[in-house]
């Protein structure tokens, strides 16, 4: 029974990591839109965005450009934030890595430069929330076929 | 009445990352005041550049004319954050005046950028290896254009063509001139039209014009210089329009066509004399034009911003150029300052 919760509560964390792997992806997406049309300064950009209700957990990275104003560059600003944010905690360590060096290239080189650097990183995050996506359902899968197997041991042993 | 180059370095001080803030923060206020430039190449000595030359920022916060390996250098990243900073973060939309040398900033100063470029069908398209910058102060000083004024608008506006080497002062005279036009100094509240391609002159920025050009005053920035003039004598009916920086010949042209539509013309040009000046085919167009009534210079140095000469040009092939040399003020002026210390 254990074993059951506990997979269905690994399921939750990991569709959590997922959506919210995802939500980088539309993040960087609509970064990338409004930039290229816009051409307008990255913290209007940035302000603009996270006000907005889908991109709620990214809340936190409205204060980059507070850290910049003390002196922080924006990458370290940004990196800064990320640990900060408590919705982000849900991501482990690699896909934080991943949306802090995101930022090493934001807003520092010509359109062609942010371009390419949106694309690759909306292709490396959208990878990792597939791999995600993949392994959730092996890894409840397991919890539960164990939880099962516990559970049949453990009546044929007492009664 | 001045407003202070204090406050002008403090303006460009969030340029810097944190590791040269105190560095920079920590210069004596006297010596801040009488900062122009502060060039920075990578991996070689921070230099500042005041009314007596170029010297090196040491650790200490001190210039030195003494060069050394002790003193401090900006590394590349920092030089890259230097300018990211200058953008606010968003180079893309810096680019279109970085592929032509130069970032503006908020209050008018200006940022010139040296790189690598980035060449598509013979056009800039981008820049790389940004390996120098260098931050020019942009300043107002109320009262300096007085002489100049009195000079271009005697009986009424004259078209008048000021000159003078690098950091001699013309962008900051032609700020004081505006503004003395624009809020009735001579009587008249003058219609004025500034074609301000880099935003030196009005210190454009995201938050509008930070200089202050007088109550009448209409500014066009980021115009081409044919373009602007075609838009302002079509469209806003200025009785004088004001031109920083007259490169080309094609733009004298344009000149000439806006003084043909009655509107007056106060544009400044580099030279380091007279001679010079009239060498230069656009300003030989315009002189011999007879549309010009005078070309003056401007001192450099201790002097930057004083009238050196005014020469007449006048109309007519047969009127003599007549000068008046105003060197005698600048000796009356160092004796005064001698009897003072």
């Amino acid at each position: 029974m254990i074993f059951v919760l506990s997979g269905n509560y690994l399921g939750r964390l990991i569709d959590k990591r997922i959506e919210t792997l995802n939500s980088a992806v539309l993040l960087i997406k609509e970064i990338k839109t409004r930039i290229n049309y816009q051409k307008i300064s990255l913290y209007e950009i940035i302000n603009d965005i996270l006000s907005e209700g889908p991109y709620r957990q990214f809340s936190e990275l409205k204060k980059t450009e507070l850290y910049v104003s003390d002196g922080m560059s924006f990458s370290d600003s940004w990196s800064k934030c990320v640990d900060e944010s408590a919705e982000l905690r849900v991501l482990k360590n690699d896909e934080r890595a991943l949306l802090k060096s995101f930022a090493k290239q934001l807003g520092a080189s010509d359109m062609e430069g942010q371009n390419e650097n949106f694309d690759t990183y909306t292709e490396l995050i959208s990878q990792k929330a597939k791999l995600l996506e993949k392994d959730r359902l092996n890894r409840v899968k397991l919890c539960n076929s164990i939880g099962l197997l516990l559970g049949i041991t453990t009546f044929i042993l007492f009664y | 009445m001045n407003a202070g180059k204090s406050t002008a370095f403090n303006d460009i001080i969030y340029l810097f990352p944190i590791k040269y803030k105190n560095l920079f923060f920590s210069i004596n206020e006297d010596v801040k005041r009488e900062i122009r430039e502060i060039r920075i190449r990578s991996s070689k000595p921070i230099v500042i550049v005041t009314a007596k030359g170029s010297a090196f920022l040491n650790s200490a916060s001190r210039l030195t004319y003494i060069l050394s390996d002790s003193l401090p250098t900006v590394s590349e990243n920092d030089l890259k954050e230097i300018v990211s900073r200058a953008c606010s973060y968003s180079v893309y939309s810096h680019q279109e005046n970085i592929n032509r040398g130069f970032i503006s900033l908020e209050g008018g100063h200006r940022i010139g950028v040296c790189g690598t470029a980035v060449k598509e069908n013979g056009k800039t398209v981008s820049v790389k290896n940004i390996s120098a910058v260098n931050i020019r102060f942009s300043k107002e000083i109320f009262g300096c254009a007085d002489k100049l004024f009195a000079t271009v608008f005697d009986s009424k506006p004259h078209n008048t063509i000021v000159a003078g080497p690098p950091l001699s002062g013309k962008t900051t005279v032609l700020r004081d001139l505006i503004r003395q036009a624009s809020s009735g100094y001579s009587g008249t509240y003058y219609k004025c039209a500034v074609l301000d391609e880099r935003g030196e002159i009005s210190g454009g920025g995201s938050s509008g014009n930070t200089c202050r050009l007088g109550p009448n005053t209409d500014v066009l920035t980021g115009y081409g210089k044919a373009e602007a003039i075609e838009i302002a004598v079509r469209t806003l009916s200025p009785d004088i329009i004001f031109s920083d920086e007259i490169a080309d010949e094609k733009e004298a042209e344009e000149i000439l066509n806006g003084i043909m539509c009655g509107v007056s013309f106060v544009v400044t040009a580099h030279c380091t004399d007279f001679n010079e000046l009239c060498e230069r085919p656009c300003i030989k167009l315009l002189k011999e034009s007879g549309y010009f009534m005078n070309a003056v210079v401007l001192g450099t140095g201790e002097n930057v911003g004083k009238i050196k000469n005014i020469y007449r040009l006048g109309r007519g092939k047969n009127e003599k150029n007549r000068y008046y040399d105003f060197s005698d003020d600048f000796r009356f002026e160092r004796e005064l300052l001698r009897k003072i210390n």
